[in-house]
């Protein structure tokens, strides 16, 4: 299989320069491969926020190779970068992120405008990507009128919506009750399953991590472990 | 992409409905002082254009009266003071600038009456006047404001003051009989004038009477209404000297220059020469004046007065563009998250930068287009309670107020939007 994730000796510093300098990540290697569901958990300053972003690419590693699907990301604009984002990554975030004043349809289309669909086709694969997500009885309703597991479905058919490379997923459960947490990762598995969909799940929590087919733990800005997970399917 | 940012502009202001409101108050003020102004002072001028034309672009109005400081009392022997053009004085004027001078016009009002058909039974059938006489001249110095419409003026040998011939308004003419008022030519009417009946004139033409100042009249007192009846200068004379012994004396007359003099010009150079004509002692001075001048002055005094009032509403615009740069650093301060999500979601700095330039173009337009409305209405309601003229639409200045809004949008929105377009995403993401 392609590596659709490929870095290579990744380190990440910060205050560059002055005495306070910290390198939070000490030159990460990882691949990740089509079609993975790969968990990755670390205690709160492990780095895995940082590793995010730099997977992300909402920030640059200070040195490192960090190719996506083949294209050498640091050597990209700021404008390509964004593009790039847009189209092959989807983010699930914590706090869903949906922008406000606009039903759920229109924040699916938001990453689609951003990547120039028509009108029409932006609307129906919205629809679709709803339906998928079993949130077509909501598609007019604004985030505000939204429970929050409505809302971080609502936010995963939106990561959906380019038909990304990869899902990334940074604690996409950490504000959610169990019951409804259970209902989003069920949604994670079924689009792995049945969609084969590549998904990166960043984590501190042990039991969710168990799911995922491959764990890998950070600790310290290193990679220290990586197993299978105990109850993967 | 700009439709959806247009829509989600209209989305964002009607989240914040009195926010926005107040924030586009410096625009809409702005604006609507403005075009205000711009209405009323080109009603203004298309109104000193129409009289204008109406009273003669060379029309001069020559006055003599007593100098300035000379003190009158009952011992004073009056005719002394009588301010009077001499006979010979116009004949050397009119001799003196036989090229510049086509017409001069001498008036004698000598009162006011009611005429019915000659020998009428029917008390119903009447046209009130008032009498004035006039030289021949004076129908070629006003032809604008008494258009001649049917017949003729006087001739020369009805000047005498035995003739007993009438040029009438169109009104009097409709009254008296009926609406052809080609049949009024010929007739003969009775006249009371002054209280004192046994006057008969025979009308001899007719002229237009001009609506436009009169407003509007319903048919009753459009019936009752006084217009001039014109006679020859010296029957009216006669008439007058019963009740005014200084009647037959000129101290005005009016003078209409042959088309292309320069008017303006033109009056000095006869006030200076008229009063050379004066005795060196003589008690009296003589002014020319002429409506160019004065519609010059009118138009140039509203030119300052919509200078003024355009730099109060440019002081508006100033501070109505400030306050949208205001409550866009506000309303990105808000949206912070948004901005940082949208990153996230593959917007470019344009895209963001775009989308509130375009809330910031929509907000100051709104603005701007409302100012418009309320100015226009302003300018409308000013013209026809306060000034009393027919109000005047400068559509040009609608068009510039609507490009001046975006202007403003794009001006002070860039700033906040490029701020916008600059931040870090996870900066962004993060924030509270």
């Amino acid at each position: 299989m392609d590596s659709i994730i490929h870095l290579e000796k990744i380190i990440k510093k910060y205050y560059i320069g002055t005495e306070n300098e910290l390198e939070v990540l000490h030159g990460i290697d990882l691949d990740v491969e089509e079609g993975e569901f790969t968990s990755i958990v670390g205690e709160s300053g492990s780095g895995k926020s940082t590793l995010m972003n730099i997977i992300g690419i909402l920030d640059r590693p200070t040195e490192g190779n960090y190719e996506l699907l083949g294209i050498d990301i640091g050597s990209l604009s700021d404008d390509a970068c964004a593009a790039i984002r847009g189209k092959q990554i989807g983010f699930v975030f914590q706090t869903y992120n949906l922008i406000p004043r606009m039903s759920a349809r229109e924040n699916v289309e938001v990453p689609l405008l951003y990547a120039g669909m028509p009108p029409a086709q932006r609307k129906e694969r919205a629809e679709y990507l709803l339906e998928l997500v079993g949130m077509q009885d909501r598609m007019d309703h604004s985030p505000d009128e939204l429970s929050g597991g409505q809302k971080q479905r609502v936010a995963i058919a939106r990561a959906m919506a380019n038909d990304p490379a990869m899902i990334l997923a940074d604690e996409p459960t950490g504000a959610l009750d169990s019951a409804t947490s259970r209902m989003i990762m069920d949604i994670f598995h079924r689009l792995h399953t049945e969609q084969g969909k590549t998904i990166l799940l960043i984590t501190h929590s042990q039991n969710l991590a168990e799911e995922t087919p491959r764990i890998l733990t950070l600790m310290d800005g290193r990679i220290t472990g990586e197993r299978r997970g105990a109850h993967a399917g | 992409m700009l439709g959806e940012n247009v829509r989600l502009a209209f989305k964002s202001m009607a989240a914040n409905k009195l926010r926005t409101f107040l924030t586009m108050l410096g625009i809409i003020i702005g604006i609507a002082a403005v075009i205000a102004i711009m209405t009323v002072g080109n009603s203004q001028t298309a109104e000193n254009e129409r009289q204008n034309s109406m009273y003669g672009v060379n029309t001069m109005n020559v006055y003599m009266w007593l100098k300035d400081g000379i003190q009158l009392d009952e011992n004073t022997d009056m005719s002394r003071y009588q301010p009077q053009f001499t006979k010979e004085m116009m004949q050397k004027m009119v001799d003196n600038y036989s090229d510049k001078i086509e017409a001069v016009a001498v008036t004698s009002w000598a009162g006011s009456g009611t005429a019915y058909p000659d020998k009428a039974k029917d008390e119903k059938v009447y046209a009130n006047f008032d009498l004035q006489g006039v030289n021949p001249g004076y129908f070629t110095v006003n032809a604008g404001m008494v258009p001649l419409q049917e017949g003729r003026v006087f001739a020369d040998n009805e000047l005498k003051g035995d003739s007993y011939v009438c040029v009438v308004s169109d009104l009097f003419a409709k009254s008296l009989y009926g609406e052809d008022v080609s049949a009024a030519l010929g007739k003969r009417v009775s006249c009371t004038i002054n209280g004192e009946a046994g006057y008969t004139y025979t009308i001899i033409g007719v002229y237009s009477v001009n609506m436009g100042d009169m407003g509007q009249m319903d048919a009753s007192s459009l019936k009752d209404m006084s217009t001039t009846m014109y006679i020859p200068y010296r029957n009216a004379v006669t008439m007058a000297l019963v009740n005014d012994k200084t009647a037959d004396k000129i101290s005005y007359f009016d003078i209409g220059a042959v088309p292309g003099t320069d008017v303006i010009s033109f009056s000095q150079e006869l006030q200076d020469y008229l009063t050379s004509l004066l005795p060196a002692d003589s008690n009296f001075q003589i002014n020319v004046y002429n409506n160019q001048e004065w519609i010059k002055q009118a138009n140039e005094n509203m030119k300052r007065q919509t200078l003024t009032i355009t730099l109060i509403g440019a002081i508006a615009l100033l501070v109505g563009g400030i306050g949208v740069m205001n409550i866009m650093t506000v309303s990105i301060t808000e949206r912070t998250r948004e901005i940082g999500t949208r990153k996230a979601l593959g917007a470019r700095k344009r895209d963001i930068r775009l989308q509130f330039i375009t809330e910031a173009v929509i907000l100051s337009l709104t603005g701007g287009v409302i100012g418009i409305a309320a100015g226009i209405l302003t300018g409308l309601l000013v013209c026809r309670f306060v000034q009393g003229i027919p109000p005047v639409v400068s559509p040009a200045s609608v068009v510039i107020s609507f490009l001046f809004s975006i202007a403003v949008g794009i001006f002070f929105g860039f700033y906040p939007a490029s701020r916008a377009a600059k931040l870090d995403p996870i900066e962004a993401l993060r924030y509270e």
